[in-house]
């Protein structure tokens, strides 16, 4: 476990931002989604050490969140949503500044800056001020800065805010590389589904100060093995009565796309390909069908 | 409803959009493009904010540039995150309502509507100073629509929004967009694609391309389609039929054996030969889908080549 | 890594988890002055204005140079140069305050405003650094770099002067100098930087922060000076109050700590060496004062914005 929380309350004043929050996170990357007000920010801000709990305790990777929090922001990187750098000097100035703050010695930090603006994408841009980059270069140079002292844990604000497809392609191919193949737990608060479905196995859902559901991805998905999701080239009108007339019903149905409930047993591909030629229709698409983490993501906040 | 007609803007030596020529008709239209595309300037031309270097812009067949008839017509939601801050919720809206020509005796009632329907009736006395990010884009919404206008033009509505908003914003936008003229500019492809097939692709300036993305697809002749198809029993097997098809130009084998990937440049012929030959030798397929036949992968195929 | 395996022929140069070493500082604040120290020092303004700063001294060593060589002159003018007092000369050379002001300003003006700008705080207080730490690191850096500019070129003349006259004769006839002079750059340093990180703390703007101190500092020192000359105050009131402003606080203590008022010109050559309580009772609140305003307003920063 990366990170361990127990019936953590956090209040400003009367207004309670967090309300009772127990939780282990796991290794990996994991989502933290929840609607605006929900308490995300609060909770991360208690978990880094910048507020003390009202109640409650956590460990994050081992360090007490509320007596060793200077020494966990040696292990772990924030990635933070809103525009920031330090300005006057070079990218690779900052990312080795940004390294030697978190305790790196001069010549580790500088060699270390290199090698993660490499990785992030920075190439000869890296001895450019950062105030002359584009969103997503800066998007870049912060998370360079996130990573730098080798953390074990990273939080990431909103990584692809004011991406362009292109930029944030590759932002999210960065975060799952970085989490799956390299090691480095994540942790990820965004907005954007599709981006956490993307990247993350494991999703915590907040609203309203508490923390309502904890589970993996696949669970909340939950694929069925007798619902389909099928998509046709056109809407054909006659295609659900043609299902019901096999013995197969068509559940609900939005423009060309189609969820289909096919009886145990009977081969669903055959099934409804045969109906598809019967009707004329062409089939684009036959997968099992699961919940989008839209709907599960409202499911678990109502 | 809104036309180009070869316009040009440059700022000195930079150009914003480089001849264009298009219209821009009923329903909700995605306008895409990388950063520093031209979408920006696009949308100033159209707004009426600048005037075109050469060529032309009309909106309602008049020039937009400072026409308040068409300003009357238009409901703009920009990006740049900028108010008074001073203003409460309420304040703003009415001032907004005025401006944009609503006679003050319905100002009122027409800034309370759009404050319900933005679901910030219960915060409307908040200065806009103390509003939250996704409370301010709310806002920035309903001041783009209250007036009724019949083109409405929005830069990435839905950023700071949760995803309750955005899917509140969504069902607005698909009910003005059908009856009225919606472009929509954002970096959030499955979003566009969501609410539309009909897109606007700038590049560099230029208009690299428009139209259904479907019909897109498919003239992309350098990328075929992509569609991955799993079996519950030999993949290898499957695909020595399925490279037999004539519209099959390539298949790969993927990960652990039961995955594969064919190419297809001609989709439609693909998918019926694919059903008929299940069919008829009782092949074990379990699932088939295309993943690149979405508006990510066209962007990509396109921008980048 | 053990020596045996052979590397692999193609090397992964993705990212690879540092295992080098990483430890809390002891001194949390001293690696932000040390970079504070070096930004400034990369750029070339700061070494022409350096230079100048130089040249201010150099003007002292000529003054020495030039009693030197007095011998070689007869007359009336040997009686007027006799009357050369190294000590005096030193704190005329040292009320030249626009070079070590140009500097303060430059360095400083942008050391919390920029930052602001650039919402570089969040940066920083997610690193092991508390909002403490950030502001004794930009002071020190600060403090620092205007004492060592004003120190070295000081250091250069004042050896001049006692190598002219013998090291021995000079530490007899000016006791009290020998002793002070390595605290008088500590005293503009100090203020300074304390004001600047003060203005520089309230501004998004490093050059409205830079105007803003510029004029509360030129400002604030002609009215105490018209105050100083009104004539209904008491006339040994009058010394004091002149000094009653940032400008006269600094070169006030300074005449206070070397034991003259120099040379003078003017109406202030009759004037008295103003007390030294009120003006460091002033220095302290003004420097305090300063620091506290660059407490509140850094403390006003979310590093995670909800």
């Amino acid at each position: 476990m990366v990170a361990n929380i127990r019936n953590l309350t956090v209040a400003y004043g009367r207004n309670v931002a967090v309300s009772g929050a127990t939780c282990d996170i796991p290794e990996g990357c994991v989502g933290l989604l929840g609607p605006n007000g929900a308490g995300k920010t609060t909770l991360i801000k208690a978990l880094l050490g910048f507020l003390k709990p009202n109640e409650g305790e956590g460990t994050i990777l081992g360090y007490d969140i509320r007596s060793a929090s200077l020494e966990l922001r040696l292990h772990v990187g924030l990635m933070p949503e809103s525009d920031c750098h330090i300005p006057g000097i070079s990218a690779v100035e900052y990312v080795a500044l940004a390294g030697e703050l978190s305790g790196l010695p001069r010549a580790n930090a500088m060699q270390r800056a290199h090698e993660v603006l490499e990785y992030c994408g920075l190439g000869e841009a890296r001895y450019r001020f950062v105030e002359t980059y584009s969103t997503g270069m800066k998007q870049k140079a912060k998370i360079a800065q996130a990573l730098v002292h080798g953390p074990q844990l990273l939080f990431l604000d909103e990584p692809t805010n004011g991406l362009d497809p292109e930029s944030r392609e590759e932002m999210l191919e960065l975060i799952r590389d970085i989490s799956h193949n390299k090691g480095v737990n994540c942790i990820v608060s965004s907005h954007l589904l599709p981006d956490i479905e993307r990247t993350c196995d494991w999703i915590l859902v907040m609203s309203q100060g508490k923390i309502r559901s904890q589970r993996s991805v696949a669970d909340m998905k939950g694929a069925s093995d007798s619902l389909w999701d099928v998509e046709l080239k056109e809407p054909v009108e006659s295609f659900p009565s043609a299902l019901e007339a096999k013995g197969a019903k068509a559940l609900s149905y939005f423009s060309n796309l189609y969820r289909v409930e096919v009886p145990h047993g009977e081969r669903a591909a055959m099934l409804i390909l045969a109906v598809a030629r019967e009707v004329g229709a062409e089939v684009r698409g036959l997968r099992p069908a699961s919940r989008s983490l839209e709907e599960a993501f409202l499911e678990a906040i109502s | 409803m809104i036309e180009l007609q070869r316009a040009s803007r440059w700022y000195g030596q930079v150009i914003g959009v480089n001849d264009v020529t298009c219209t821009i008709g009923q329903g909700i239209t995605g306008l895409l493009g990388e950063n520093g595309a031209g979408k920006s300037t696009l949308i100033k031309l159209v707004t009426g904010q600048l005037r075109p270097t050469t060529g032309a812009v009309t909106v309602f067949g008049e020039t937009p540039f400072a026409n308040s008839s068409v300003f009357r017509r238009l409901g703009y939601c920009p990006e740049t995150d900028s108010f008074y801050e001073h203003m409460s919720c309420e304040e703003f809206l009415l001032l907004m309502a005025r401006l944009s020509g609503v006679p003050s005796s319905e100002a009122a009632a027409v800034a309370e509507r759009s404050l319900r329907r933005v679901g910030m009736y219960d915060s409307r006395k908040r200065k806009l100073g103390a509003c939250s990010k996704g409370m301010r884009q709310r806002i920035r919404i309903a001041q783009a629509v209250q007036h009724d206008p019949e083109v409405l033009i929005l830069d990435e509505p839905m950023s700071g929004l949760d995803p309750v908003g955005r899917k509140e914003m969504s069902d607005l936008l698909l009910e003005f967009g059908a009856t009225r003229t919606v472009i929509i500019s954002s970096h959030i492809l499955y979003e566009v694609e969501a609410l539309t097939r009909s897109i606007i692709l700038l590049h560099r300036g230029r208009l690299l391309a428009q139209g259904d993305v479907r019909r897109i697809r498919d003239l992309i002749d350098r990328h075929p389609h992509q569609v991955v198809v799993e079996t519950d029993g030999s993949a290898r097997l499957l695909a020595k039929e399925l490279v037999g098809l004539s519209s099959v130009v390539a298949a790969r084998i993927e990960g652990d054996e039961s995955r594969l990937i064919v190419e297809t440049p001609r989709p439609d012929e693909f998918y019926t030969q694919l059903r008929d030959i299940v069919l008829a030798n009782n092949i074990p397929l379990r699932t088939f889908y295309s993943q690149d036949n979405n508006l990510e992968a066209v962007f990509r195929y396109l921008v980048k080549g | 890594m053990s020596q045996d395996v052979a590397p692999p022929p193609i090397a992964d140069l993705t990212y690879r988890n540092y295992d080098g070493p990483k430890a809390l500082r002891p001194l949390r604040w001293w690696t932000l002055s040390r970079s504070f120290i070096r930004t400034a020092m990369r750029k070339k303004a700061f070494w022409v204005l350096f230079g100048l700063l130089c040249m201010q001294w150099m003007l002292f060593a000529l003054f020495v140079f030039i009693n030197s060589q007095a011998d070689q002159i007869t007359g009336g003018a040997q009686r007027q140069l006799r009357a050369f007092n190294l000590a005096n000369t030193f704190v005329d050379v040292t009320d030249i305050w626009i070079w070590v002001f140009a500097i303060a300003l430059f360095i400083g003006a942008g050391s919390i405003a920029a930052d602001n700008r650039a919402n570089a705080i969040q940066v920083y207080l997610s690193k092991p650094l508390t909002r403490a730490d950030y502001i004794l690191g930009k002071w020190a850096g600060m403090v620092i770099l205007l004492y060592f500019a004003q120190f070295v070129p000081m250091l250069v003349a004042v050896l001049y002067a006692a190598l002219d006259q013998g090291f021995g004769e000079f530490l007899s006839s000016y006791p009290r100098l020998a002793l002070v002079f390595p605290l008088v750059p500590l005293i503009p340093a100090v203020m300074h930087a304390s004001m600047l990180i003060g203005i520089s703390a309230l501004n998004r703007t490093p050059a409205i922060a830079g105007i803003a101190y510029t004029g509360i500092f030129i400002v604030w020192n002609l009215l105490a000076t018209a105050i100083a000359n009104a004539p209904i105050v008491a006339d040994d009131s009058r010394s004091t109050l002149l000094f009653l402003n940032p400008r006269g606080v600094i070169y006030g203590l300074i005449f206070n700590l070397v034991g003259t008022r120099g040379t003078p010109p003017g109406f202030r050559s009759e004037l008295p060496l103003p007390e030294w309580a009120p003006l460091l009772g002033l220095a302290l609140v003004l420097c305090a004062g300063s620091l506290a305003l660059a407490v509140l307003r850094v403390r006003a920063v979310e590093v995670v914005k909800g």
